[in-house]
């Protein structure tokens, strides 16, 4: 068998001076297990890159890859959170303010020794007898609605109707 | 993006992979790497409308990356298949022990390259990749790419020569 073809090839080869579809011819005459002794010291290149050639990554990296990087994404797009969500914690804060703010004030009041701020305890100091008082309470309403007629009749007294 | 990542960059990953175990010479390390890349990758996508070849940019973090693992490993030669049995078709013993030695010595060869003749060397004997393309990855002109892989031709060829 003639093998010039070939050993011409090799020789672009060398020089660099090969097509890839040459490089491809030579890769698939040396991947035969019937190479010439002329050219077997040649084999061990192509079948290293030709092994090398086959190498890969399965399908567990590809998994791997996609989980770190766009279905990442994906689980914090789904979790997108609406205004009333994302204003929650001022919600929050805001009750939280009012009910210090109310217990602070309450305790406030309860602590300032101040008898006008209770109606009861008013009541308390300043009325000695609450049945007289209640009593008295007609005479002085009357004695009121008397007073404001005769401040009536005098008005009409210093605008005479003509 | 998600699809621009799916069709366009992971399948890239089996080329980065070689590249990457060619300059590690560790299949551990080369799948970091890649892992790396990818993940580089990713967190760039914000760039990608701007860049011309996503491609080109994947074998850059690649290559970046796999010299970062070996620097830090601190060596340089050992051969990528190490732990595995070569591939060897006569059934003679002393036949085999014949290639295994050749191939072990032809990937000594090729792993003693210097970082850009072996990335050169997968892009064009394993990928099968024009000059033009390979120039364009490597961000060189296709005269310095045929100029490194004539250096590293010649280097294997003398190797062989010599046996």
């Amino acid at each position: 068998m003639d093998y010039k073809y070939i050993e011409q090839l090799l020789e672009h080869y060398w020089e660099c001076k090969t097509t890839i579809q040459e490089e491809q011819i030579l890769y698939a005459f040396f991947s035969q297990e019937n190479i010439p002794e002329s050219l077997a010291q040649y084999r061990d290149v192509f079948v290293a890159n030709g092994k090398l050639a086959g190498e890969h990554l399965d399908e567990e990296f590809d998994k791997r890859i996609l989980s770190l990087t766009v279905e990442t994404e994906k689980k914090v797009e789904a979790k997108r959170i609406t205004l009333y969500h994302r204003m929650r914690p001022l919600y929050r804060a805001a009750a939280m303010v009012a009910i210090v703010l109310t217990i602070g004030m309450a305790s406030q009041h309860s602590f300032v020794n101040d008898s006008t701020s209770s109606p009861t305890l008013w009541a308390e100091q300043n009325v000695e007898d609450p049945d007289s008082e209640f009593t008295q309470l007609p005479n002085s309403m009357e004695n009121t609605s008397a007073k404001a007629s005769e401040i009536g009749q005098d008005s009409l007294s210093h605008h005479p109707v003509k | 993006m998600d699809n621009i990542f799916k069709n366009n960059i992971l399948p890239l990953k089996d080329m980065l992979f070689r590249l990457a175990l060619r300059i590690t010479l560790n299949r551990q390390e080369a799948e970091d790497v890649v892992q790396d890349t990818l993940l580089k990758m990713w967190a760039r996508r914000e760039e990608w409308g701007n860049i011309n070849s996503l491609e080109a940019m994947a074998i850059t973090i690649c290559r970046n990356q796999a010299l970062d693992y070996t620097k830090k490993a601190g060596r340089s030669n050992m051969s990528i298949d190490e732990d595995r049995d070569c591939h060897v078709s006569a059934n003679d013993p002393s036949v085999q022990l014949e290639q295994k030695e050749g191939l072990s010595m032809v990937r000594t060869v090729i792993d003693g390259l210097p970082e850009v003749q072996r990335s050169i060397m997968v892009l064009r004997e394993v990928e099968g990749q024009s000059f033009a393309k390979i120039a364009d990855e490597l961000g060189m002109n296709e005269s310095q790419v045929r100029v490194y892989l004539h250096r590293a031709r010649q280097k294997i060829k003398k190797k062989l020569s010599t046996l």
